[in-house]
């Protein structure tokens, strides 16, 4: 497939495009692991606690595996995961903002988890790239398990008449929705047959997952206007100074396998 | 100001419940009681069970809620269920 996709020894637009949404899905994931790391002493059990970290182990798993895929644009997964700045991280606007509470961190990783998922979703029915098909539909399975938990924490939370966790929601949704930040732009991935799904679809897929657990009456449809498909951003790319600092490895050699 | 915590609400609701979780490696296997977990509805049930008892590839993992059991054994005594 690569082959065919090559121009003069250069990645074509849609090569480049792929390798750009990889870099988005993989360094979401990779932050995604680092707000587990960060929370794991917030467990409310020792049950918890387990999760959480087998969740943190996933993502990263789930990250790398996906960094080894960037192989194919002569990255290498060292290059990838621990040779960038906070500036070159692609991960979704909604991980910038710290969890407010434990009712805000619940809101915040149904949110991704679910965004996260709807869109590589996508790419488990590709006929043309079975390693990539193969590799999300194994991602998605063991991803199953971190949406039943931020689902059941939702439902548990709700037990509680004076629970913040849908309005917490309602702020995340917003947040994540940039993901999907202008679905108008053209979708070189989806018509080139590389996605099996476009944006706008994505998108609305989304919505509904959410909509099974959370009102999502009032999102609006309104196009951001410096939103890039590169970044999967509206604005400047990069996440903040201080989340990188915190989530990053400082003894690299310490977390290499 | 001094944070209050209440322990049930941050355990996830007012009656937590244990689910029994039962497994097995492949077909030839029966189903086997490898241990519970408390959780206040299913879906955190099944998370949970599925992270904690992860030591295995299990070809089948099921839970059970402990209140679906019928006990048929000294029924109407004091018999225990001993949580694991």
């Amino acid at each position: 497939m690569m082959s065919d996709m090559k121009l003069d020894g250069k990645l074509s637009e849609a090569e480049v495009c792929l390798r750009d949404e990889l870099y988005c899905i993989a360094d979401s994931k990779l932050v995604l692991a680092g707000w587990y790391m960060l929370v794991l002493q917030n467990g409310r059990s020792v049950s918890d606690f387990t999760s959480i970290s087998a969740m943190m182990q996933g993502q990263y798993g789930h990250a790398r595996a996906l960094y080894q895929v960037l192989g194919r644009y002569g990255v290498s997964r060292e290059e990838a995961e621990w040779t960038r700045t906070a500036a070159e991280i692609r991960s979704p606007q909604v991980l910038d903002r710290p969890p407010q509470s434990w009712s805000d961190f619940i809101a915040a990783i149904f949110m991704v988890e679910q965004a996260i998922s709807t869109q590589l979703s996508a790419y488990k029915g590709v006929e043309s790239d079975r390693p990539l098909a193969g590799l999300a539909s194994k991602v998605l399975k063991e991803s199953r398990f971190h949406l039943s938990y931020s689902t059941g924490w939702v439902k548990a939370l709700r037990n509680d008449p004076t629970s913040t966790i849908d309005a917490d929601a309602q702020r995340r949704l917003v947040e994540a929705l940039d993901w999907w930040g202008d679905v108008s732009q053209p979708d070189l991935l989806f018509s080139s047959g590389l996605r099996t799904e476009s944006e706008a679809d994505l998108r609305k897929r989304f919505l509904a997952e959410v909509g099974k657990t959370f009102d999502v009456s009032g999102v609006s449809g309104g196009a951001a206007k410096a939103w890039k498909r590169s970044i999967r951003r509206d604005g400047n790319p990069g996440i903040p100074q201080g989340l990188y600092d915190q989530i990053s490895f400082k003894n690299r050699e310490l977390a290499l396998p | 100001m001094k944070k209050i915590i209440d322990r049930q609400v941050e355990m996830g609701g007012n009656k937590p419940d244990f689910y029994e979780v039962f497994t097995r490696r492949n077909s030839a296997e029966p189903l086997t009681h490898i241990g519970s977990v408390e959780a206040p509805n299913a879906e955190l049930a099944e998370a949970r069970a599925w992270f904690i008892y992860d030591h295995e590839a299990w070809m089948e993992m099921c839970i059970v809620p402990l209140s679906a059991f019928v006990t048929i054994t000294e029924r109407g005594s004091a018999s225990k269920v001993k949580v694991v």
